[in-house]
């Protein structure tokens, strides 16, 4: 004859300690999956990538983007530095081996003017065509209007990418 | 007999390699790295203390040190006592100013450009992040990735060079400054 487990083990243990100990397992284990190695916890500074990512806003970077697929026009991406503490966040807007330039403030890529619905308002920034190489990228932040002197962006190697940033 | 035998023989391995790690080159670099940034670093203005941490950088870099900060910086910075000028010049400008280095990569035995170059020297890849706070109460975060040559000298290890790494290749008429997002997933 056993005796029945009392009101504050049930509440702390479950019904069955092995069960609850296999679900606190998965549970750390998806945690850890989620929080560790798929989304990295970012949190904006600056104003260059406004209105997609405002200074001080919290949001993931999500290191499974290219696990089967490579970057992509349009993607906001994280450009590690040394290492994954610190990143730049910025726009895709041009791939490797097109010819970009900014004319007027018109992103235009292989003569072609750039559709960028995610620049509110933008200044005449000018910028010379330049052809990128097999592995560049070119990275702009969504805020034109700022001074283009004040705007830092340019060529960015694909070694550099960790992954997407979640915009919402 | 034999099990007391087992956990003595364990805790002398646990003790010799915490030893070899706490005191082995890569982590005597780290720990520099953090002196730095201690003395660099600073919670209220201009305190005494405060100006004795920036003096005791003179121990910590080489006498010939070269710092490259990159565009747009007009040049390098080059001996300890105009290293320990700037820093100063830093701490009056901004009462709070935090240094950190994130990510330390430490290659012992290699120069900045990978090379082999003797047990005395040590490439150290790493990125500086430094925050300040205005006393209007505006706060800023700069961020560079830095390529430094770290030398051992009177057997102490001292930052001999300093170089800005690019992370963004400017185009013709990009900016200097930058958006910069930081994690804080790891640090803070």
């Amino acid at each position: 004859m056993t005796t029945p487990p009392s009101r504050l083990q049930t509440a702390v243990l479950g019904r069955s300690w092995r069960w609850t100990l296999a679900r606190s397992a998965l549970l750390i284990g998806a945690a850890w999956l989620a929080f560790g190695v798929v989304l990295l916890p970012v949190r904006g500074a600056g104003v260059s990538m406004r209105p997609a990512v405002e200074d001080g806003q919290l949001t993931f970077v999500n290191r499974a983007a290219y696990w089967r697929r490579e970057p992509a026009r349009g993607d906001v991406v994280a450009l590690r530095m040394a290492g994954p503490s610190v990143v730049y966040i910025k726009r895709i807007v041009g791939l490797p081996g097109e010819r970009v330039a900014i004319e007027r403030g018109q992103v235009v890529v292989d003569g072609v003017p750039l559709d960028e619905p995610y620049v509110a308002r933008r200044r005449p920034w000018d910028v010379p065509p330049l052809v990128l190489g097999p592995a560049e990228y070119l990275v702009i932040g969504d805020n034109r209007d700022m001074r283009v002197q004040d705007h830092d962006f340019g060529r960015a190697q694909r070694s550099r990418m960790l992954g997407t940033v979640i915009v919402w | 007999m034999v099990k007391k035998g087992a956990a003595l023989a364990a805790a002398v391995a646990i003790a010799v390699a915490a030893y070899a790690y706490w005191f082995s080159d890569e982590r005597q670099i780290v720990r520099l790295l953090q002196a730095v940034a201690e003395s660099a670093s600073q919670d209220e203005p201009l305190a005494m203390a405060g100006m004795a941490k920036v003096a005791g950088l003179r121990t910590l870099l080489a006498p010939d040190i070269s710092i490259d900060p990159g565009p747009p910086a007009p040049g390098p910075i080059t001996g300890a006592a105009e290293v320990m000028a700037a820093v100063t010049r830093l701490r009056s400008t901004f009462p709070v100013v935090h240094v950190r280095f994130e990510d330390i990569q430490v290659a012992v035995g290699r120069d900045e450009s990978g090379a082999d170059s003797g047990a005395g020297t040590a490439a150290v890849h790493t990125t500086l992040r430094v925050e300040t706070r205005s006393a209007a109460g505006d706060e800023s975060l700069d961020a560079r990735e830095l390529s430094l040559l770290v030398l051992r000298r009177d057997g102490r290890w001292v930052i001999a060079a300093v170089k800005t790494v690019p992370v963004l290749e400017r185009v013709a008429g990009a900016g200097g400054t930058a958006i910069r997002v930081e994690d804080r997933s790891n640090h803070d």
